[in-house]
């Protein structure tokens, strides 16, 4: 069948695109091949009897046959019809002319405004079918037949004449129904296909709109039905997402597709939450809560994907009801968080580091390094001593380790200490061994390694540390400095002591006199807020650069020198004597001395004010003091050190 | 880091013994310290280790090893430093890091650089790194003479 078929329509067919062409050529060529038979017995039947009308018969039925094979070949479609058509209104307009003779062939002419308009187009069937219609008022009803005959001549009278002028007048009035008919019939249709063919312009730009979206969008988005198969509309991603990339999805079931890569019991758990969903037994937010797969590992051609599946109950109607499913390949993602949460660690423990390694002075610090460095020589040299065994060397490494960890330990550099805890507890078990080889020694030798870049690691944290240090005011440093030692000693002794810093030149502070001079400012401050003000005073400190010298000057407001008490302590020392007040006075910076009566960690041990001299010394300055009851003054002058720190 | 080494040390034994036909044994291994010369070492044959991981693998002898082991290859006998001993050593490392490279290959890819042959008294082969220690394996050969395979191997991360 259809093969017969496909013979008919002919290889043409399938090269029409357009809908309405296809409709255009099967029509012309059923129609064009239908006539031919009735034409063709027609015309036979005519045979003896009007020659013109036989020749026109089967002229016309050629005709149609011509165009019916010629219309499968090489002429447009649109033009098949014209020939056969006008041909037609030629036949119609004859027998028109040739009138009633015998039973009205003319009434054929009925079919032709149908034809015409049909097989050819609006423009040319209503001309040919309007110029029928003239050629019938004219033979059938015009004043004028008489006149026609005239120019027609001799030869068309005969035959030219009205018998029945009311059935004349009703042929002509259906044949004006039937032609004003079609053409309305026509403008109909082709406002319809107007119509439709925006509206489906529409959908068909529609539906390119969602299928773009869903093909561009990274998300692997599909309908599955009750039984879980998968539904041909897919978006092209979800492919890629699940790795099948040369296959088709639609009609296999969802569940044997990410099956492998999950267990039998979390399998029996998503069929029971997607009976769950077709239920509607629980809310929506509940069953997103409760979704098994909003995360989860997809294995496929030896790699693992992470994906997210959201699910939605799509309902049509009663029948049609479905979950529209919606995959994620969140791989990258979750690489990244991995990635994150490990730099943060990192950072986290290298802030633990930065902390720990603040919080020691950095001279211990230092010491600290060069223990570490010292220990790892004696290690190294140990190992190149070829006299020690095995054992001995061990033994040698366990103790330096050690004694780096409690180092470690005591600094709070509780990062280090606990990796070299670990090593040494690896080191212990090797040495609990009844015999220890050189594999041993070996390996334990490079786990130093590490042990040592670790502790270029905190070497770099401490000169991270002075960069950023030195780069801060040197003089508010040393102003914070002295203004907590004075809170901190005055809180101690409930006194109210301000601190009046004068000038301090950075200058002269970045130079190596900086040490002494905070040394020597702390001990005075301790001295006046210890001895010299009694409830309530002020000091005033200042370091300025005069010349070639530093010259730093100092007073407070307290009471000046006890020379009572000094003249007792010097008469201890000096029994029977009469010292003077600059006797006496020099006696503060003598170390054993001190006027306080008992003995505190700020003041009393009678080192203070002799250290200040023995500094002062040290840098070659020059102290001279003043006491009154208004308060003591020093000065100190030291020749400038250019030699910076 | 004994996983990277080991192989070295493994590939010196068996390339003195495939082409030297002299057995070597490797003694303890320590850390070189870059301040302190304490070998005399004549010649010293280095090749750079890049790819997955940056090193360099560097053999030290005295003279008195490479002419003897210059010998053995060339089948000649060989009085000073001359441009076959320099290349006898820098095959001989070249041997070495080519079979490290091909035994690693599974762990880490590496590429490595032609040979450089240093030549001079008392010689001392460091790298700039600070954070990568060179170990150096000291080996006994021919019983009583001695050499250095100095290793700094560090996994890119």
């Amino acid at each position: 069948m259809k093969k017969i078929i496909d013979l008919f329509l002919g290889k043409k067919y399938y090269s029409l695109s357009s809908l309405d062409e296809k409709i255009q050529y099967i029509s012309s060529m059923i129609i064009l091949t239908i006539v031919v038979f009735p034409l063709v017995f027609l015309g036979t039947t005519m045979i003896g009897q009007s020659s013109i009308r036989v020749a026109f018969d089967f002229t016309l039925a050629g005709l149609c046959l011509i165009f019916a094979l010629l219309v499968r070949t090489i002429l447009p479609v649109r033009y098949s019809a014209y020939f056969p058509i006008t041909a037609f209104g030629v036949y119609c307009l004859y027998l028109l002319y040739e009138g009633t003779r015998g039973a009205w062939p003319a009434s054929w002419t009925m079919a032709f405004p149908i034809l015409s308009i049909y097989l050819t187009n609006i423009t040319f069937g209503v001309i040919s079918s309007s110029v029928v219609l003239a050629g019938m008022w004219v033979f059938l009803l015009s004043p004028w037949q008489l006149g026609f005959y005239n120019i027609g001549g001799a030869y068309l009278s005969a035959q030219f004449r009205v018998e029945d002028p009311i059935l004349s007048t009703r042929f002509f009035i259906v044949y004006l129904l039937i032609f004003i008919i079609t053409v309305i019939y026509n403008r109909i249709i082709a406002y319809k296909n107007k119509q439709e063919k925006l509206l489906s312009q529409d959908l068909v730009y529609e539906r390119n709109t969602i299928k773009t979206m869903k093909d561009n969008m990274n998300l692997g988005i599909f309908l599955m039905d009750k039984n879980l198969t998968i539904q041909p509309e897919y978006s092209q991603q979800l492919l890629t997402i699940l790795s099948k990339y040369n296959e088709k999805l639609d009609g296999k079931n969802f569940l044997d597709i990410i099956g492998s890569s999950l267990s039998t019991k979390q399998i029996n758990i998503m069929m029971g939450y997607f009976d769950m969903i077709f239920q509607k037994s629980r809310s929506l937010e509940v069953l997103a809560e409760a979704n098994p797969l909003s995360e989860f590992e997809y294995k496929v051609d030896d790699r693992t994907k992470y994906l997210s599946a959201k699910f939605n109950l799509i309902e049509q109607d009663e029948e049609s009801v479905y979950i529209l499913s919606i995959l994620e390949d969140i791989t990258q993602q979750k690489e990244y968080a991995q990635e994150f949460e490990e730099r943060k660690r990192e950072q986290e423990a290298e802030m633990k580091d930065l902390f720990d390694v603040i919080q020691i002075n950095p001279m211990i610090f230092e010491d600290f390094i060069e223990t570490v460095e010292t220990n790892f020589e004696d290690i190294n040299s140990a190992l190149k001593n070829e006299l020690l065994s095995s054992k001995e060397i061990v033994t040698k490494l366990f103790q330096s380790i050690h004694a780096i960890k409690s180092n470690a330990t005591i600094l709070g550099l509780d990062n280090f200490a606990s990796i070299l805890h670990n090593f040494e507890s690896e080191i212990k078990l090797i040495l609990n061994k009844s015999e220890i080889n050189e594999e041993d020694v070996f390996s334990l030798t490079l786990k130093l390694d590490s042990i040592m870049k670790e502790k270029d690691r905190y070497q770099d944290i401490l000169s991270k540390l002075n960069q950023f240090k030195s780069k801060s005011d040197i003089a508010t440093i040393l102003k914070s400095q002295l203004e907590k030692a004075v809170a901190k000693i005055s809180q101690e002794l409930s006194k109210i002591v301000n601190l009046n810093v004068i000038e301090l030149n950075s200058e002269v502070l970045e130079t190596k006199l900086r040490k002494p001079i905070k040394e020597i400012l702390l001990q005075f401050i301790r001295n006046s807020i210890n001895h010299g003000i009694k409830t309530q005073g002020e000091l005033k400190v200042s370091v300025k650069q005069v010349d070639n010298t530093v010259v730093v000057d100092y007073s407070d407001n307290g009471k000046g020198l006890d020379y009572t008490k000094l003249k007792e302590k010097y008469l201890k020392l000096y029994p029977g004597s009469e010292p003077t007040k600059s006797q006496l006075s020099q006696l503060i910076f003598r170390p054993e001395v001190s006027t306080a009566n008992t003995v505190s960690t700020i003041a009393g041990r009678g080192v203070g004010l002799s250290l200040v001299k023995d500094l002062v010394s040290q840098y070659k300055g020059k102290l001279s003091f003043g006491s009154s009851e208004k308060g003591l003054i020093f000065k100190i002058v030291f020749p400038i050190l250019h030699e910076k720190v | 880091m004994e996983q990277y080494i080991k192989p070295f040390i493994e590939v010196c034994e068996s390339t003195f013994e495939n082409f030297c036909k002299s057995k070597v044994s490797p003694g303890r291994a320590f850390f070189e310290e870059k301040n302190k010369y304490e070998n005399n070492w004549d010649i010293s044959g280095v090749i750079g280790l890049s790819g997955e991981a940056q090193g360099a693998v560097a053999i030290s002898l005295s003279s008195e090893t490479a002419l003897k082991i210059t010998s053995i290859l060339t089948g000649e006998s060989h009085t000073h430093l001359d441009d076959f001993v320099l290349d006898a050593i820098g095959e001989i490392i070249n041997i070495i890091a080519g079979n490290v490279k091909k035994n690693l290959e599974e762990t880490f890819k590496l590429k490595i650089s032609l040979p450089t042959i240093i030549k001079g008294a008392a010689h001392k082969v460091v790298w700039p790194s600070e954070k990568t220690r060179i170990v150096c394996v000291p080996f006994t050969i021919f019983n009583s003479q001695q050499f250095c395979l100095s290793v700094a191997i560090d996994p890119n991360k």
